[in-house]
């Protein structure tokens, strides 16, 4: 290279200078641009590094300041280090960077406001095709409200009347059948059995008596006959021992009534004493206990029960109202998708069972309640959840 | 001080590339073959960093899809992405230096400074290597998510460019103790450290990005 002239006048950026070889100025002025770019970006390196550790600003606003933080240090770099400026030489390169920022602001904004869109729009890949297998593409669907019951429940009540003395069972606890849930104080049923077992001795005894008197007049009864025939005895005396047996047999069938009857009310007395144990006619899930120890409790189907225990909790029901307008497009089986709030984003399925007039109507138009079976397997349904509840139709 | 008529006016005693130069695009002349060089080779960078941001798009989108599997938070060690940082800042430093040695024409100013330049690349790329090692031993593989596949995706295209520009520089130190300092070869040295700064910045992005935003959302 001839050139030689001392121009640095004209050579505004290391960019700009042609093949010519660098003077011992330009050398420390290139090194020096180098430096401050290399000193800037470490600093803002260093400020990014210690914003996204720390606690000390407002958390939303760290991306923000992140995002700042690294546009800025492109910025050093295409100064310092591609030497990318606002020079007269530069305006081609500067175009360019222009427009290959243009170009990555729409890649970048477009992409993910896209994306979120749809994202946003499409709810749930799974949700749609659920429905879409349920029913093909078209769907339509009845939706109401409900509330989640126990299913096939059994009520406990009292047989014996008295005083609850202990209870074993309370809500929500497992049962056995034949499981004793509560105790009626046996005392007053152990009288009657103990009085009733006097009696029936006493009657026993009577009739073993009897049972002997009659024997001894049979005896004497038949001997008599016998001397009869030898025509050794008077007509009279062979009345007399007569009616001594009839007497005898008499007393002795009066005896054996009594005793049947006695034992009858033994056993009778013995069976109310069994019933003051109350006890679990199925295996479940006590769902409600209405009763206190000390509390006094009557033998009738008047007063609530006791205990109410659902049989299979892993089979929940859902009690449900729908409007008239809609009924007729209900029917039984058909399928149903419900939510309850406890688990909104958990979507549970189940199917009509039973569809009755509603027996309440405080409302203008004549409601339905409407019965639906859902499995429970992981026992997430409560008695008592609200459900959202829509009805697949034809 | 120089005005552009006066530098027009001695254009006849100068190189013609360097009139053309001065008098840039104002006067609608033919710029140097350094100039025209160095923006194409702009241009094809641009067009790498355009790709680079589909490479971010998609991860943006796909951030939060790690299908159960370990996110950023858990995978990422800051410490790591530190070291990275610093190298391969330090590095773009070190390769300033070399383009300007070669400006000056000092065979072992340039030769130093393109040495330091890929000890600091080669150790980049070494820590990069083990960093995704570990995640695959640990079952946090490009196969695992989709999250994961956008990560190897867009960190490991930066990777493979660093992989590239370490060849590109171990070329050019031959090329210069073979041809020396001629013309063509200035300009591949341009171009080459344009490359490597190009690089910078998109490691700039990445680290803040996908590690730093990474740990901190």
């Amino acid at each position: 290279m001839s050139y030689s002239e001392p121009t640095s006048d004209l050579h505004h950026t290391d960019t700009a200078p042609g093949d010519q070889r660098l003077d011992g100025a330009e050398i420390a002025e290139g090194v020096k641009s180098y430096l401050v770019g290399l000193g800037l970006a470490i600093l803002l390196t260093i400020v990014s590094f210690f914003i996204s550790g720390t606690t000390l600003v407002w958390g939303p606003s760290i991306p923000v300041a992140l995002v700042v933080l690294t546009i800025a240090q492109m910025g050093v770099h295409l100064v310092f280090f591609l030497h990318i400026t606002t020079g007269p030489d530069n305006v081609n390169n500067v175009m360019a960077l222009a427009f290959g920022v243009l170009i990555v602001l729409l890649l970048l904004t477009g992409s993910l406001w896209i994306m979120a869109h749809l994202n946003h729009n499409m709810a749930s890949i799974n949700q749609i095709m659920e429905m879409q297998l349920e029913r093909g593409p078209e769907v339509r669907t009845v939706t109401a409200s409900g509330i989640v019951g126990p299913t096939a429940t059994a009520p406990v009540g009292a047989r014996a009347s008295g005083v609850i003395q202990a209870l074993y069972c309370d809500a929500n606890r497992q049962v056995k059948a034949g499981q004793l849930c509560a105790k009626v104080d046996p005392r007053p049923y152990q009288i009657i059995v103990d009085q009733s077992k006097a009696y029936l001795a006493a009657a026993e005894a009577r009739l073993e008596k009897a049972n002997a008197d009659l024997a001894q007049a049979k005896a004497a009864f038949e001997s008599h006959e016998a001397l009869e025939k030898r025509q050794a005895i008077s007509r009279k005396a062979i009345d007399k021992s007569r009616k001594a047996f009839e007497r005898a047999q008499t007393l002795t069938e009066r005896d054996e009534a009594r005793v049947a009857e006695l034992q009858a009310a033994l056993h009778a007395a013995e069976t109310n004493l069994g019933e003051t144990d109350i006890v679990s006619p199925i295996d479940g899930t006590v769902v409600s206990r209405n009763v206190e120890v000390g509390e006094t409790v009557a033998a009738d189907s008047e007063t609530p029960p006791l205990f109410v225990i659902a049989a299979d909790p892993t089979l929940a029901h859902i009690d449900a109202i729908i409007i008239e307008k809609d009924s007729g497009e209900v029917k039984l089986g058909d399928k149903v998708s419900f939510t309850v709030e406890a688990y909104p984003n958990r979507k549970f399925s189940g199917t009509v069972t039973q569809i009755r007039p509603s027996a309440q109507t405080h409302e203008p138009a004549a409601t339905y309640d409407i019965v639906i079976s859902a499995p429970n397997t992981d026992l997430l349904l409560e008695s008592g959840m609200a459900a959202t509840i829509r009805i697949v139709i034809e | 001080m120089t005005s552009f008529e006066a530098a027009a006016g001695r254009s006849d005693e100068r190189e013609s590339s360097e009139r053309q130069r001065t008098l840039g695009h104002a006067a609608g002349g033919l710029a140097s073959k350094r100039i025209i060089t160095a923006y194409g080779f702009w241009i094809f960078l641009l067009s790498d960093i355009i790709m680079f941001s589909a490479f971010f798009a998609t991860y943006a989108v796909l951030v939060g899809d790690t299908a159960g599997g370990p996110g950023g938070r858990e995978l990422f060690n800051l410490h790591n992405v530190g070291i990275e940082t610093a190298v391969l800042l330090v590095s773009s430093f070190t390769c300033g230096l070399a383009s300007i040695s070669a400006r000056a024409r000092s065979v072992s100013w340039f030769y130093g400074a393109m040495t330091a330049t890929f000890i600091l690349g080669a150790a980049f790329l070494t820590i990069e290597i083990r960093e995704f090692a570990s995640m695959i031993a640990r079952g946090a593989g490009p196969t695992r998510s989709a999250f994961l596949s956008a990560f190897f995706t867009l960190v490991g295209c930066h990777g493979l460019h660093i992989t590239a520009g370490l060849l590109w520089l171990l070329t050019m130190m031959a090329q210069v103790f073979a041809k020396g300092y001629r013309a063509d070869i200035l300009r591949r040295i341009l171009c080459f450290s344009l490359f490597w700064h190009a690089l910078d910045i998109i490691w700039v992005a990445i680290f803040t990005v996908v590690y730093l935003m990474g740990v901190v959302l």
